[in-house]
């Protein structure tokens, strides 16, 4: 007995930012210098008064219109991986549940990951199933990350979009989730995190007056030391894939399809490059969507399987690596 | 290696600098528009040609092209 990912879906916010509209922001730049950059050319971004667990519910609803054969009522264990809960408490899980009309007789928690979230909440829903606590678990990946964004924050405007990505995991005859190779650095958190929010920094009213001309970053604001990111991603991501691939007994050429979190085109194919992975080995669909944070491995996987790069039986190395630090990685057969 | 040819890789990455520029003695911080994104260009580069990954504090503490130069042969030749 195992589980494997039986359907996914994805959900993305109407609005575009596209860089014609962030040349016009930042006129420094070009259209065409700010895809050099970023491998870019459109974000999504959500609505002022939609948060994550808004997306989740449009997204879920969209989920069972596409996948109609798969009902509600059997989902037993609900799993929301944001960084931008509703609120402290309740788990934002526990009120989807009622929200999206699931049966009372599940488990629901936040997984608050994020770069490496779709991995971890993965690897929770396996065991969840391998340990015969559910047999069908929705898992529901997103950020708003466009909302921890100073506006005037050129580098990261240019990078981030939001979406959310359903995926159902479900108990199945042959697995198809391979074992997990995890790990964290909690000493890189300070070149990636969100501050001015929740209990180390309470917001204050000095940060809302400092930040009133970007409506308070209220939600907290996101800092990225970019250099730093790069060199964690260079030093971390290859030790883990030869790390998982010594683990399943696989060489770099078992594998028919990688799709890393897509964090900018810039450095995903900085890390093809190092390790040797041929183009058309790699997929990316960051172009259309930019670094939508915890969803950006279901996207993919969603597009790969629907532009034919992953086929049925195919083995695809997922990994994510990021805020956290934290990484994680696993070999699916889809 | 050596540093002629270390310039010459430097110089291929940046389109924006005109030949001849990079010297020895360059300050890198004089690279016209140096920001983050020269930074990550420098880091991958370094990365992919010699093996050796830098840190970003390590290269803001770096004036010069020979300065660069520099500390990529020390890591090279001592790998932490």
């Amino acid at each position: 007995m195992g589980a494997c990912i039986k359907a996914i879906s994805y959900y993305l916010p109407e609005k575009i930012l596209n860089n014609e509209e962030l040349a016009s922001v930042f006129p420094e730049y070009t259209p065409a210098e700010i895809f050099r950059r970023t491998g870019i050319k459109e974000r999504h971004i959500a609505a002022d008064t939609e948060i994550p667990s808004d997306s989740a519910v449009i997204a879920t609803e969209k989920f069972f219109t596409e996948h109609s054969s798969y009902k509600k009522a059997d989902i037993d264990f609900l799993i929301f991986t944001t960084e931008m809960v509703d609120r402290r408490g309740p788990a934002t899980a526990c009120v989807l549940q009622n929200k999206l009309g699931l049966p009372t007789a599940l488990g629901a928690i936040d997984v608050p990951m994020g770069c490496s979230g779709f991995v971890y909440g993965l690897m929770i829903a396996n065991s969840l199933i391998q340990s015969k606590v559910a047999k069908n678990v929705l898992f529901l990946t997103g950020d708003a990350a466009t909302k921890v964004i100073h506006p005037k924050d050129h580098e990261l405007r240019m990078i981030f979009g939001d979406a959310m990505a359903v995926t159902l995991i479900s108990e199945s005859e042959e697995s198809g989730i391979g074992s997990f190779v995890v790990g964290t650095d909690g000493s890189g958190a300070p070149n990636l995190i969100v501050e001015g929010c929740c209990g180390a920094e309470k917001p204050t009213r000095e940060w809302l007056d400092k930040y009133s001309d970007a409506g308070g970053m209220a939600y907290g604001m996101l800092s990225m030391n970019g250099p730093e990111i790069l060199t964690f991603s260079l030093k971390k991501v290859p030790p883990l894939v030869k790390e998982l691939l010594e683990k399943e007994k696989l060489q770099m050429e078992d594998i028919d399809l990688f799709i890393f979190h897509q964090a900018s085109g810039f450095m995903l194919e900085v890390l093809r490059r190092k390790m040797k992975i041929p183009k058309e080995k790699f997929f990316t669909n960051i172009e259309f969507v930019g670094n939508t944070v915890a969803a950006t491995i279901p996207l993919a996987l969603y597009d790969a399987m629907k532009a034919g790069a992953a086929k049925k039986g195919d083995k695809v190395l997922i990994s994510g690596f990021g805020i956290g630090y934290s990484w994680g990685a696993t070999i699916l057969t889809i | 290696m050596d540093i002629n040819e270390f310039i010459q890789k430097l110089q291929g990455e940046f389109e924006d600098i005109p030949a001849g520029f990079l010297k020895p003695e360059t300050k890198i911080t004089d690279i016209e528009g140096w920001g983050s994104m020269h930074a990550l260009i420098v880091i991958a580069l370094i990365d992919t040609e010699y093996g050796v990954t830098l840190k970003g504090d390590e290269l803001r503490k770096v004036q010069s092209v020979q300065e660069l130069y520099d500390m990529v042969v020390q890591l090279k030749n001592n790998p932490q």
